[in-house]
């Protein structure tokens, strides 16, 4: 994961946008916590620039 | 066959030899090191000029040891294998004895890493066993592959160093027998600070009566209140004196330590085992007086 | 084995620049054991660069092709389609496969993607030191099976030097001095002494740039039994 993020890094991404979580199939708690915690990066964090370029590249085509 | 050089003469006298260390400048300019070189006159018996101490590019010790000799002084030139493979090695060798330079202490050298230009290629072509081999050699009218030198062969006197308080110490007296098999006609040691702690070199070595000065090394507060072993090469500082350098505190360490150096100097005379003491005054050679 | 590390992103990317159809090359012998060029590293580089000019507006074609070793010719053949339909290749084997497919295909750019390092060996999952300076001399039979030219700083023949220190080098203190080493085991195999002769120096015709070998059965095959 470390390693991961590393890689995400080197390409100007930010890392907190990888995350990963244990989590037992039972633990549903958990599970709402870890949801809202990347909801809430992902909110700070603003839209992934990488998923507009696509798009963008896509749609140019 | 050249006149035996006055260091050779004086090894050869049994008289306790002083000599002191002298680093060239870092430059092409010799007279901002006169006033040192005036104030080591007459008070050693030899100046070692270094060779790129620590890796630190200065002028080669060939320019210093000839100006030495030009103002009455005798020089040992220092010569690494670290910087010059062994063609130059000789080269420079025989262009120093042709200068009147014949007084050669041949090391290892300290790796590139420690100095300046930490990027530059460490060579090594010959490590210190092998660079007395040469010398010998050259003194036999030979180069190393055997071919024969023109004119008169020179008369080197060569010297090697020796960490008398190694550890481990069984590999270092292996190495120091072998040094002394190839032909070295004195030693010096590395810094030493107590006699006590050359005892076990002296117990395992007794057969090998070569000349060995002990090196007397005046450190500076900073290298004192930041030391750690290994982190100035090839000196090593045991804890008993660390501490009891540190404990003098910054104000008074200079003092201290060169009250320090006076008696160990008179115990080394006393002690029967060394003919003679090396200095290394790290820039402070004006104050040699102060010494002897 | 040889070992090679991945060379910065930020390098790789710069020299593949001015391309917008590429193909990583990967190799699966030494680079791959060592995790900096194999299939799996291909991916994830090739996955970086799409991610990274993506993020600069522009839209590279990033190929990927792992060959089983990329110095041996029989095996660079196989990669004819994937190279010559892109621009530039980024080749992730050692400097030595790196050349033979440059050579390979002349018409193509080829990148190095590693920084090729020693031949060495696998210490722990991860972790890779040098063993071995091909010195073409080995020496291993008189000093215990260590090397003193790569283990030892200076590459000494005759050590230790007086910069040893409790054991260890005097340009990393982490680690042994080569010829303590040497000592010990030659000690514990009662062969101390193979250390006391005083060792020549190196013979750098050994070593010559570069290098060449022919094998004793193929003599005749390339006119090499005159020399």
């Amino acid at each position: 994961m470390e390693y991961t993020k590393t890689l995400l890094r080197e390409i100007g991404l930010e890392p907190e946008r990888l995350e990963m979580f244990h989590i037992g199939a039972s633990e549903a708690p958990a599970w709402a916590r870890a949801v809202s915690e990347m909801t809430e990066r992902a909110r700070e964090l603003g839209p992934n620039r990488l998923k507009k370029e696509i798009k963008t590249m896509q749609s140019a085509k | 066959m050249p006149t035996p050089s006055e260091f050779r003469q004086a090894l050869a006298s049994k008289e306790f030899i002083l000599t002191a260390e002298l680093d060239p400048p870092k430059g092409a300019d010799l007279s901002v090191v006169q006033e040192k070189i005036s104030a080591l006159k007459g008070k050693v018996q030899g100046v070692v000029v270094s060779d790129n101490h620590s890796a630190r590019m200065r002028m080669a010790p060939l320019g210093l040891c000839r100006a030495l000799l030009d103002q009455g002084l005798e020089p040992i030139l220092t010569l690494t294998g670290r910087d010059r493979n062994r063609l130059a090695l000789q080269s420079d060798l025989l262009a120093a004895a042709s200068l009147g330079i014949q007084n050669v202490l041949a090391v290892t050298g300290d790796h590139t890493s420690w100095g300046d230009h930490p990027q530059a290629k460490p060579v090594y072509d010959l490590d210190s066993l092998q660079l007395l081999g040469a010398l010998n050699a050259l003194n036999l009218g030979q180069d190393l592959s055997g071919n024969p030198l023109e004119g008169a062969a020179p008369l080197f006197t060569v010297g090697a160093v020796v960490p008398l308080t190694a550890n481990p110490l069984q590999p270092v007296i292996m190495k120091f027998r072998k040094k002394a098999a190839q032909g070295v006609d004195f030693f010096m040691s590395h810094p030493l600070f107590d006699l006590n702690n050359a005892g076990p070199f002296f117990e395992q070595t007794r057969e090998i009566k070569t000349p060995l000065l002990a090196t007397v090394c005046l450190l500076k507060w900073e290298q004192v209140a930041g030391y750690l072993p290994g982190n100035i090469p090839g000196l090593f500082l045991p804890e008993g004196m660390l501490e009891q350098f540190k404990s003098w505190g910054e104000g008074a360490y200079e003092s201290k330590a060169w009250e320090f150096a006076r008696k160990l100097i008179e115990a080394i005379k006393k002690d029967g085992r060394f003919r003679g003491v090396h200095l290394m005054l790290q820039g402070e050679e004006i104050r040699v007086g102060e010494l002897v | 084995m040889i070992v090679a590390q991945r060379k910065p992103f930020e390098e790789i990317k710069k020299s593949l620049a001015p391309y917008e159809n590429i193909v990583v090359a990967g190799c699966g012998t030494c680079v791959a054991v060592c995790l900096a060029g194999g299939k799996k590293e291909v991916g994830l580089l090739a996955s970086q660069l799409r991610m990274s000019f993506g993020l600069d507006k522009k839209n590279v074609k990033v190929s990927e092709v792992t060959l089983e070793r990329q110095c041996d010719r029989e095996f660079l053949e196989t990669v004819k389609n994937e190279v010559e339909q892109a621009e530039a290749v980024l080749s992730m084997a050692c400097g030595a496969g790196i050349q033979f497919l440059a050579e390979a295909y002349p018409q193509r750019p080829v990148y190095p993607g590693v920084n090729t390092t020693f031949i060495g060996v696998a210490e722990a999952a991860g972790l890779w030191t040098e063993r071995c300076r091909a010195c073409g001399e080995c020496l291993l039979a008189e000093t215990g099976g260590i090397c003193p030219r790569t283990i030892c700083s200076k590459g000494l023949n005759n050590g230790p030097c007086g910069g040893m220190m409790e054991g260890k080098c005097e340009v990393d203190p982490e680690r042994s001095c080569a010829w303590v080493l040497i000592y010990d085991r030659l000690s514990q195999e009662d062969r101390l002494a193979a250390m006391e002769a005083v060792r020549q120096p190196t013979d750098y015709t050994r070593q010559t740039q570069p290098g060449k070998v022919t094998h004793a059965a193929y003599l005749r095959r390339y006119h090499a039994d005159s020399k």
